[in-house]
């Protein structure tokens, strides 16, 4: 049985919490001066401003993809500073972290209306007014930042923000097939990046491996990331990616991370409408077959509501909107994935 | 069971919805996440709708057909599980308005309740931040010590 978590956080706490690491973030900036970054993130404009230029490299390639030259009012701010290269602390007890820590996950608890999480080890603390237009992020140096967290950014904040505009962060990958796809939803190790990465390669177009964003009242799937996350061991099945991980030198402790690109074989597109939710898993050869649709939300809900950081009640409800109008489908993937695109395309195809 | 007994959702630890019949519910406290079917989906909304336990077996015995009496110690074990799973709560409420389209709704055999638990995540909320997570690997991944514990 798990032990119970709580917040360890009294009222008034953590919004006392959020205006002093926004201090913080405003006197890094007056150290290290503001480099913006704007992205197009499931239709919402995002400026992420760092203090300085340290985190930048690390942060934001990612989504390199949904870039945008626009000069308009964003929808959100996400303010991002480290300790390293500004020599702006952290102001926060360690038993205040301590609080904010769950478990390595961007947390789940909003106290005060401000939602807050501390990622263990050293992925950073991410703090939001929950339905402000603004967030903070903050690392103890670049070179602490986990493969993990390079490969998908600002989890928390953009699960917080998302949940208040109709959108859903959630714990599945994408492809499509002239803007028509599927969701691909499983726990980890069941086989989701392969699959996306296997009908990458035949010309499916990719939206995410593990994380996207989803709004299911218009059936439409949105990138987030365009990394991709495979297990050293299982990178023989997806061959034409072999040996162009972005991470190629650190394999025996890392994920093999790549980021798909025209350059290498890849498309990333930045959204979709879905037409089905397919639920993979290691077996011994391909083969399809309906399901229901509770199983679909059974694959999508726990998972994404467990590490992604729930912040109100009504979550499972919108993710039970995303499978209710959709057909869903178990996959058994074999050794042989040769036939997987076309299977999968009969799928999407009208 | 206690038979005057109302019950709420453990809100906000436990979230849950019911699709095309099937209730699935996830514990957030605990990482749990669980499954009813059949007959279990019928208690399990009538619960949430308000139903104390006997108003429970009224109803469940008009939708499945049969007596009270024979079904009444398969929903007091089921009502007695969700409650020590943490997924319901006692509270004080009035008697609901069970509506006849709940009732009218065609219905299989009765089974006795069933609940489902499934415990894939759970292991991962048990794992102390600091010490249990694999530092190279990076959380889900669990030290090697720690997962032989």
């Amino acid at each position: 049985m798990a032990a119970e978590r709580t917040t360890g956080t009294v009222p008034g706490q953590r919004r006392d919490q959020l205006e002093r690491v926004r201090e913080a973030y405003e006197e890094a900036v007056a150290r290290a001066g503001v480099v913006e970054r704007r992205f197009l993130i499931a239709g919402h404009l995002v400026a992420i401003q760092f203090a300085g230029s340290a985190l930048v490299p690390y942060l934001t390639p990612a989504f390199s993809h949904l870039e945008r030259d626009d000069a308009g009012w964003p929808d959100l701010v996400i303010r991002v500073f480290d300790s390293s290269s500004t020599g702006v602390q952290l102001p926060l007890t360690g038993e205040e972290i301590a609080a904010l820590s769950e478990a390595g996950m961007p947390g789940r608890s909003a106290v005060d209306g401000v939602a807050g999480g501390y990622q263990r080890p050293d992925s950073g603390l991410s703090l939001m007014e929950i339905g402000a237009s603004d967030a903070l992020y903050w690392a103890e140096s670049p070179m602490r930042i986990p493969y993990w967290e390079r490969g998908g950014p600002f989890r928390g904040i953009l699960s917080w923000y998302l949940g208040t505009v109709g959108t859903r962060f959630v714990h599945a990958a994408g492809i499509a097939l002239e803007g028509r796809g599927i969701l691909i939803a499983a726990p980890g190790g069941s086989g989701k990046s392969t699959t996306a990465l296997t009908c990458m390669a035949s010309g499916w177009d990719y939206a995410g491996d593990d994380y996207i964003a989803v709004t299911g009242r218009t059936r439409r799937v949105h990138s987030l990331y365009r990394s991709a996350k495979l297990e050293p061991w299982n990178v023989h099945r997806v061959p034409w990616i072999e040996g162009t991980a972005v991470n190629e030198s650190r394999l025996m402790s890392e994920k093999a991370v790549y980021l798909p690109s025209p350059c290498n074989g890849g498309k990333v597109i930045t959204d979709f409408e879905y037409a089905g939710v397919v639920i993979p898993r290691i077996g011994k050869a391909c083969r399809i077959e309906p399901t229901t649709k509770a199983e679909a939300l059974r694959a999508i809900a726990p998972s994404t509501i467990l590490q992604l950081g729930s912040t109100d009640t009504t979550i499972m409800a919108q993710l039970a909107q995303i499978v209710r109008d959709v057909p869903a489908y178990r996959l058994e993937l074999g050794e042989d994935m040769s036939e997987l695109p076309m299977l999968l395309a009969s799928l999407v195809r009208i | 069971m206690g038979g005057e007994t109302r019950y709420r959702i453990n809100a906000p630890e436990v979230v849950a919805e019911t699709l095309d019949g099937e209730a699935l519910i996830v514990h957030l406290g605990t990482g749990a996440d669980y499954s009813i079917r059949g007959s279990g989906e019928a208690v399990w909304a009538l619960l949430l709708l308000g139903a104390n336990g006997e108003e429970v077996c009224r109803s469940v015995a008009l939708l499945y057909e049969t007596n009270p009496d024979a079904i009444r110690d398969d929903v007091g074990r089921f009502v007695a599980e969700v409650v020590e799973e943490g997924l319901v709560v006692a509270a004080e409420l009035t008697p609901p308005a069970i509506e006849s389209d709940f009732l009218l709704e065609a219905r299989g055999q009765w089974e006795a309740p069933k609940l489902e638990k499934f415990t894939d995540m759970e292991d991962l909320l048990a794992l102390d931040p600091v010490h249990d997570v694999d530092e190279a690997a990076g959380w889900p991944n669990v030290k090697a010590e720690a997962a032989r514990s």
